[in-house]
């Protein structure tokens, strides 16, 4: 099959799947928002750079190996700073790569998931596509931004391939301007060669009438390794996401850490399943919570574990502010090896009155007691990552810790 | 003073005076705890009728960290652990605000008097030993340069090497700035041997009961116990 016809097959697959909800989250009508040119900006005026400054974006790139910027459905700008680094819209890589592309177009995220997968083929545009060539280990981070401006409907296709024996860090920022409605579905297939190591560290931060739908799925070869920070900062109207990674190679590692700020009328449904297929592979499911007003979090961890000797891990933690907030922390384990083992904990609390009285007594205010408290049980274990990352990682977490205790 | 609606201490008059170390002996449930709490100004126990003074000053309505600005600084028996919370982050936040500018060389400093340099990156109380946990509990009290310190049952669920760093780690917060005092709450009365006491008190059912030398009360206790005098304070 060649790739017009296979890109029609998919295309015939998503129309087949646009009117099919999601399994979890809230089910939005799609119809509602469609993609918009953006309106002309500059990146650099303060009242955008500050908004993507906050979600870890550098705007000039200089500490940057390759960055990517789309506005709404406009590809803005692509570069990358480093030979061994490829990145371009995902349109282009399409053309430029007709022999192999269809490897990695829908493969880990399949077009008939949802109506949400179906849109992003059927309306969506923009994407990018990143090839970390052959043994290329980046020391810089890859930063890719997706931006709403004018709102409506957001839906790139994203493509990351780590060849073997490669290593990249890649930090996502994902924002938009206050008040603007619209609908984000980032499709996000990555293929992580044997021996390839991917870091992916994501902040969000949305406004409380956008809606948030990511689909991504992980591939990984033998011995690679995966490992993804997911941080939401200001409040979205509701986002439903659940990355699926396969770790289908032998050894291969998958390490997902979902640290989460529900505040006002957010309903949100976040979590990360990890099929463990190959032999000896590991998966760690990590979430935190902490919900205020009248949010509503569904805190997610799944691992399936189906090959030999395959290990898997769910942690999900909630921190409960408010007496009006609801927490559902779903750790889910399945398994069809006998040589499988899977553990999880979950625990939902409020603030313990005793560990602030005790911070009280060694001179904090209350305020600052809850907050030392807060900050402690949001700590997650930050493995993998660049320096420069882990602070951004670190200054994001002590940020939500600030605006849940304000 | 009580929790709640319950009276716990009912009829307690003590004094300490600058540079003195009191200690308070009491059986379980008599209203030690209550009454160093109420003194530091935990705001679960509440005072119904009295007063404490500190400094000519009147601090029955202050609120706990006032008064640990004051310096008056409660050493608990048993901390609750804080996962995530590093016992060096801590150390470093309440260093900071108290104005100290050698952060690290004054942890440096801390950690190797109370024998605590392996547990810095621990989080706070969680997987420490009895002994571990009263010389961490102990170090974090000395960082705020306490002018009085409360300290509830050093000796309580420690081994007798332990109750030695303890002790020292004690007089060594009553050495380094004159005039610092300790109010001691012991069950056993086992750190009376440690740390050379002023006065002491004994406590029964929320009442003082005797007032004397430490020496004395130590030695009236273990041949007699506590239940010796139910009404009127007894000196000895």
């Amino acid at each position: 099959m060649g790739l017009e016809s296979f890109r029609e097959k998919i295309k015939e697959l998503a129309k087949v799947a646009l009117n099919k909800p999601s399994r979890y989250g809230s089910d939005i009508n799609i119809y509602e928002f469609i993609p918009k040119e953006p309106p002309k900006i500059n990146l650099y005026e303060s009242r955008f750079s500050k908004r993507l400054e906050g979600v870890g974006i550098d705007v000039k790139a200089s500490t940057r190996s390759a960055t990517y910027f789309q506005v709404d459905s406009k590809v803005l700008a692509y570069k990358s700073f480093y030979p061994g680094v490829e990145i371009l819209p995902l349109e282009m890589a399409i053309d430029q790569y007709r022999d192999f592309i269809r490897d990695y177009l829908w493969r880990a995220v399949p077009v008939d998931t949802d109506k949400y997968t179906a849109i992003a083929e059927l309306r969506g545009s923009g994407g990018y596509f990143i090839r970390i060539k052959r043994g290329v280990k980046v020391d810089k981070p890859i930063q890719t931004c997706l931006f709403m401006v004018g709102g409506g409907l957001q839906a790139p296709h994203n493509i990351v391939i780590a060849e073997e024996g490669s290593e990249a860090h890649l930090i996502t920022g994902c924002t938009i301007m206050p008040e603007v409605v619209g609908l984000h579905v980032g499709i996000t297939e990555f293929y992580i060669e044997d021996r390839a190591r991917v870091t992916y560290t994501m902040i969000h931060a949305w406004n409380k009438v956008v809606h948030v739908r990511p689909r991504t799925g992980i591939y990984l070869s033998n011995d690679s390794e995966y490992i993804s920070y997911y941080m939401t900062l200001a409040n979205a109207k509701s986002i439903q996401t659940f990355p699926k990674i396969y770790a289908k190679g032998d050894t291969s590692r998958a390490y997902s850490s979902s640290i989460i700020l529900a505040l006002g009328d957010a309903e949100y449904d976040i979590g990360t399943e990890v099929v463990l297929i190959g032999q000896g592979s590991k998966g760690e499911v990590v979430s935190r919570v902490l919900a205020k007003d009248n949010s509503v979090t569904y805190a997610r961890g799944r691992i399936v574990g189906l090959g030999e000797k395959v290990k898997g891990h769910v942690e999900c933690r909630a921190l409960s502010l408010s007496s009006k907030a609801r927490i559902l922390a779903v750790p889910e384990l399945e398994s069809k090896s006998q040589t499988a083992e899977l553990t999880h904990e979950a625990s939902i609390g409020k603030l313990a009155e005793d560990e602030i009285i005790y911070l009280m007594s060694k001179g904090f205010d209350e305020k600052e007691a809850e907050s030392i408290v807060i900050r402690g049980f949001m700590d997650v274990s930050i493995r993998g990552l660049l320096p420069s990352l882990e602070r951004t990682v670190k200054s994001v977490i002590d940020l939500i810790t600030r605006m849940a205790t304000h | 003073m009580g929790v709640g609606n319950k009276v716990i201490v009912r009829d307690v008059s003590i004094s300490v005076g600058y540079s003195d170390v009191v200690f308070i002996l009491g059986p379980n449930g008599s209203g030690k705890t209550t009454l160093l709490r109420g003194i530091a100004g935990d705001p679960r126990v509440k005072v119904f009728k009295g007063s404490i003074v500190f400094d000519r000053r009147d601090i029955t309505d202050l609120p706990m960290n006032k008064r640990v600005e004051l310096g008056i600084v409660l050493s608990h028996q048993i901390p609750p652990k804080i996962r995530g919370v590093k016992i060096k982050s801590l150390l470093e936040n309440i260093l900071k605000k108290v104005g100290v500018k050698e952060v690290e060389s004054r942890i440096k400093e801390l950690a190797k008097l109370f024998n605590t340099e392996h547990l810095l990156d621990r989080d706070l109380f969680a997987d420490l030993s009895g002994g571990e946990i009263k010389r961490v509990e102990l170090m974090i009290t000395a960082c705020l340069n306490p002018k009085l310190i409360l300290v509830d049952e050093p000796d309580s669920g420690v081994d007798v090497e332990s109750i030695k760093v303890i002790a020292d780690g004690i007089n060594e917060i009553l050495g380094r700035n004159p005039g610092t005092s300790a109010l001691i709450v012991t069950h056993s009365g086992l750190i009376t041997k440690y740390v050379p006491g002023t006065k002491a008190y004994v406590i029964v059912d929320g009442v003082i009961t005797m007032e004397g030398s430490p020496r004395d009360i130590f030695t009236h206790v273990m041949s007699k116990g506590f239940k010796v005098l139910k009404h009127g304070v007894r000196k000895l």
